[in-house]
């Protein structure tokens, strides 16, 4: 990898590094909390909620797994945000590719409407976007919610990927058109490759958006025995109690799959840094 | 500023890829048939997305003309419009929204900050790269219920201020101090986001340019504004772009855990009015009136700070 | 009283609905055989146990589902967990769609009657007699118009207001509890005893949301004007801005001023104050009924209980502040809408409600014919002896509109905080009843 700007010196490096790490630390602490709460019984986290528990046990869990379907959940969840997710992706990156680089008669309004879509404070849409999706009969099923998710996930992604692309040298796409290749070929053989950083980063950032939504999951998906993940975990608590270890360990369950997927992308996020251009 | 290399690529309205502004060779070879391939290639996103939202919208806008519960409704002209500009409530949480805007351009740098130095490979950089974007993860509540811990009247930081001889601050009392802390709590959670859309920015420059920066003897600082600075103005009007929006269209469920919108009003939210009013039983109309209107009120923001940003925005 | 739908994060803004492949269209007249499935749309209220999750074993309303299919075979009852948050809208959403839930299971009050227009009326299928064994109706009729259309059926007798205390530390400092204080002045006075004699915070108090101002007002005026106060509000017949709800804000202040509360009284959260009082942070907690059981739980026998007290001088010393929570409706658009009915009716009787009550020892029966005896917890027994000889007051935010009672909960805290004025507070309400009543 080329020298991207030169190393600091150690004792710039030093300081820097214990500064980062302070932050690091607020914000490691409360997944270390919310874990460590998890794991405890009420009455323990009642008497003395921010100490070490006395002894660990696993009964939150086990409530949870007793009373909510989470294999079917999981299941759900994985089906939709994974198809939703690929759809967007992929009709994002063309859109955005085609916004970026082809100054073709319409791609003004194109693009201002997708953003335009964005300014819009989402909650007034909610209740006539039931409203058709009732009509068509697409309340209540897997691929109504996915419509939803696709739809809306699009207008951001396209805003995104229109800089990403923005970003690839014309001289490499028109040194590749002089070569003969069309649009797919330099779709797929040069602009992908070069926005790979910027379309992980879009990639995570929807996976989040979609596994955390709780709307559009309950309003799309009303019946217990069709809940994603996220929404089936999010209600507990009740009307009366506050039991935070049964809500830790939800948001433990809930938590982790997004948790891994990160730790997972960060390596595709250097990926995206060793294909680049120029770089050897 | 004196390397050719650097000085090519630069200046803020830089011919190559920073401004993506396409030069003459390239536009001038691109015939009918490309320009159809371009329609049909950004066709399939457009009509996904017509065909979800073009209905609710025409929708939301014909009901801010209507009183409605849903289910009867009368209309009532730009009565609900009027009522919004003239209610002294949305005008107060108005400018509660404005002052929330302070938290952008202080996420803004310390997401570049921090983006700039992973870029540079700091120890520890693979690990903080994740670390910082945690509080993305975590559900706002959880987020919210750890600030308002942390400034509570007999939290870590009031313990902080008595062992420093100072007196503790009922922080959550006072709007411009709950205005604080939830700023603070925005700052915390928001640096991570704007951080890894920076350094995805960072991750697609032209390593070449460095090293040809380094021969001609080009500084940091030079490099700095010569090189990152230019390469990442589309990241960075997306960042401040997504922040403002975000500021106005989803911030009470996130307040709401702190400050409960109080003492009063003087957290609360435009998003909160409008889900209070798109909700509430008799008044659907005025939900959609008022969301039209912020919609106004962001597009000239998102309007000025694109022309201000970048330089070929629209097309 | 908390109410979910503002209790909840309301980032997760929402709207709801139903699948339309209902299991049978039981039209016809052999409907008996027909196999139909009815769908309940439950916000947590019925199918959550104490722990706080949702319990598919032991909770009530998936009980009386099995019971209810037993005797009836061709029946489904299927129940879905709607989030509280989201519940209202939801609904609506569905409702305007006409794919809604065949019976809803709500909040009684202001709640209910929001949704008056998808809620089929309720007193045709139910005869007078019927009707006079099931109490706190007048909480569900439509305009709370004693002869309005009954929009649902109310569930239990509520919760009410009360005040908790650990015997052991009024013991330690030599307070007889043998008969608790009878007005909010010897309640305060009390309170200034137990901090004069070393305890720190005498009142465990978390009023961030103004959860506190709600229970307190709702008795220190029910206390004054009766049990028909605040209808008489929300009717016109009476005016917010008034004497007595001036006289109970003013009284209400003083529990902040006294200094008989935490330092943070006014700063923490809801969230806070059953943790912090099982935790040992108060001597006392103003609280209602639903936290009968984890108190009862953590202090068991220490644990000690009366209803807020009222104003010296009041007309209504005696009056519970408080009252029916949950409701149970049918929906106009659905499609089963004779079994559905017929499922409402059993969870009517008697024997349904007193399970009801066993499971959840958070209220009493609302039946006339109710066992006592399925009351074990002695909190709740203490409360339903009340319940039974006193009167009660309905509070002022299971009666006014939702946005009113937004700026409701919002003033409490700000009259908590000294900075709104009692005087100022009930112009403002005032003006907001005359502007969101429908």
């Amino acid at each position: 990898m080329a020298a991207r700007m030169r190393k600091f010196k150690w004792r710039t490096n030093t300081i820097v590094f214990l500064a980062l790490l302070s932050v690091a630390i607020t914000t490691l602490y409360p997944l270390f909390y919310v874990a460590m709460t998890s794991a405890r019984t009420l009455e323990d986290y009642v008497k003395n909620a921010y100490g070490l528990p006395k002894f660990f046990t696993l009964e939150s869990y086990r409530i949870l797994i007793d009373n909510y379907s989470l294999g079917t959940a999981a299941r759900n969840t994985v089906i939709v945000v994974g198809a939703s997710l690929a759809t967007a992706l992929i009709f994002s990156s063309l859109a955005g590719f085609a916004l970026a680089k082809y100054d073709f008669p319409g791609s003004k309004v194109i693009n201002w409407s997708f953003i335009a879509v964005m300014l819009l404070p989402s909650q007034i849409l909610i209740i006539p976007i039931y409203l058709l999706l009732s009509k068509f009969s697409l309340v209540g099923h897997l691929h109504g919610l996915m419509f939803v998710y696709i739809g809306t996930n699009i207008p951001f992604g396209v805003f995104f990927l229109k800089s990403t692309f923005s970003a690839v040298p014309d001289t490499i796409l028109d040194a590749a058109r002089i070569d003969g290749a069309g649009f797919f070929t330099s779709f797929f053989k040069i602009a992908i490759p070069n926005a790979a950083a910027g379309i992980t980063t879009l990639a995570v950032l929807q996976f989040l958006g979609m596994w955390n939504e709780l709307l559009y999951a309950y309003l799309i998906l009303p019946d217990q025995g069709m809940r994603l993940l996220t929404p089936a975990l999010a209600s507990i608590g009740g009307r009366y109690t506050t039991n935070q270890p049964l809500v830790a360990a939800a948001l433990c369950i809930t938590a982790t799959p997004t948790l891994i997927l990160l730790a997972m992308s960060s390596k595709y996020l250097v990926r995206g840094v060793s294909t680049g251009i120029g770089s050897s | 500023m004196t390397s050719p290399a650097v000085v090519e690529v630069g200046p803020v309205k830089g011919p190559t890829f920073a401004g993506g502004r396409k030069n003459s060779s390239s536009r001038g070879s691109l015939t009918r048939q490309k320009q159809r391939i371009g329609f049909f290639a950004a066709l399939p996103a457009f009509i996904v997305v017509a065909s979800l939202l073009f209905y609710p919208i025409c929708y939301a806008v014909w009901i801010s003309f209507l009183k409605t519960d849903g289910v009867t409704s009368k209309f009532i002209g730009l009565k609900n419009y009027v009522d919004i500009f003239a209610a002294p409530l949305v005008h107060q949480v108005f400018v509660t929204n404005l002052k929330f805007l302070v938290a952008i351009p202080i996420v803004i740098f310390l997401g570049l900050f921090s983006a700039v130095l992973l870029y540079q490979e700091i120890w520890g950089w693979r690990f903080f790269r994740i670390i910082f974007f945690l509080p993305s993860v975590l559900s706002t509540s959880v987020i919210g219920l750890m600030f308002r811990s942390a400034f509570t009247l007999n939290g870590p930081i009031n313990s902080a201020l008595i062992s420093m001889g100072l007196t503790p601050i009922n922080f959550f009392a006072r709007a411009n101090m709950a205005i604080f802390v939830v700023v603070l709590a925005l700052i915390w959670a928001g640096f991570g986001y704007a951080m890894m859309i920076l350094l995805s920015g960072l991750m697609s420059i032209d390593t070449d340019l460095f090293a040809a920066a380094e021969v001609d003897g080009a500084g940091w600082w030079q490099r700095f504004f010569y090189i990152i600075m230019p390469s990442i103005r589309q990241q960075l009007a997306f960042v401040s772009i997504i922040n403002t929006l975000y500021t106005f269209t989803s911030l009470f469920g996130f307040i709401f855990v702190m400050t409960a919108g109080g003492p009063l009003y003087s957290t609360t939210t435009l998003d909160y009015l409008v889900y209070q009013k798109a909700f509430s039983a008799f008044d659907m109309g005025q939900g959609s009136a008022l969301a039209i209107v912020i919609f106004g009120v962001i597009s000239v923001l998102t309007i000025a700070q694109s022309k201000y940003l970048k330089n070929d925005d629209g097309r | 009283m908390i109410k979910g739908r503002i209790g909840k994060a309301i980032s997760v803004i929402c709207a709801g609905a139903l699948v339309f492949g209902l299991g049978g269209y039981a039209t016809s007249a052999n409907a008996a055989t027909k196999k139909v499935t009815i769908k309940v749309w439950d916000p947590g209220l019925m199918g959550h146990l104490l722990n706080g999750a949702l319990d598919t074993q032991t909770s009530f309303i998936y009980k009386a589902k099995k019971a209810y299919e037993k005797l009836n075979p061709n029946v489904t009852i299927e129940i879905s967990e709607i989030d509280g948050g989201v519940s209202d809208t939801q609904f609506k959403a569905a409702s305007i769609a006409k794919n809604g839930p065949d019976i809803k299971i709500g909040f009684a009050g202001g709640n209910t009657l929001s949704f008056a227009a998808f809620l089929e009326p309720l007193d045709k299928y139910f005869t007078k007699a019927e009707l006079a064994l099931i109490k706190g109706t007048g909480t569900v009729r439509a305009g709370y118009d004693p002869t309005g259309p009954l929009l649902a059926m109310p569930y239990g007798a509520g919760s009410y207001f009360y005040v908790f205390y650990d015997k052991r530390i009024m013991a330690a400092h030599n307070i007889s509890m043998a008969n608790p204080p009878k007005t909010w002045e010897s309640f305060l006075a009390l309170a200034k005893k137990l901090k004069d004699a070393g305890v720190e915070n005498p009142i465990w108090e978390t009023n961030l949301e103004g959860y506190t101002g709600a229970w307190v007002i709702a008795s220190l005026v029910g206390g004054q004007l009766g049990p028909n106060a605040f209808y008489d509000m929300y009717t016109g017949k009476t005016k917010i801005d008034s004497a007595a709800m001036i006289k109970a804000y003013e009284g209400y202040q003083k529990l902040y001023t006294s200094g008989v509360t935490n330092a943070d009284a006014t700063t923490a959260g809801q969230g806070d104050r059953l943790n912090g009082f099982l935790a040992g942070k108060g001597a006392m907690i103003i609280d209602g009924g639903w936290d009968n059981d984890p108190i009862f739980k953590a202090l068991g026998e220490n644990a000690g209980t009366f209803a807020i007290p009222q104003l010296s001088g009041s007309k209504y010393p005696k009056i519970l502040a408080g009252g029916t929570n949950v409701a149970v409706s049918v929906t106009k658009y659905s499609k089963n809408k004779a079994e559905a009915i017929k499922f409402v009716k059993y969870l009517m009787l008697a024997k349904t409600i007193d399970t009801y009550v066993k499971i959840t020892q958070t209220e009493p029966s609302n039946h006339v014919n109710a066992d006592a005896s399925v009351i074990v917890n002695p909190l709740l027994q203490a409360q339903a002896k009340d319940v039974a000889k006193n009167p009660q007051v309905y509070p002022f935010d299971n009666i006014m509109p939702g946005p009113t009672n937004d700026l409701f909960y919002k003033l409490n805290a700000s009259v908590a905080l000294g900075q709104t004025t009692p005087a100022d507070a009930v112009k403002q309400l005032q003006a907001s009843l005359a502007e969101n009543k429908q």
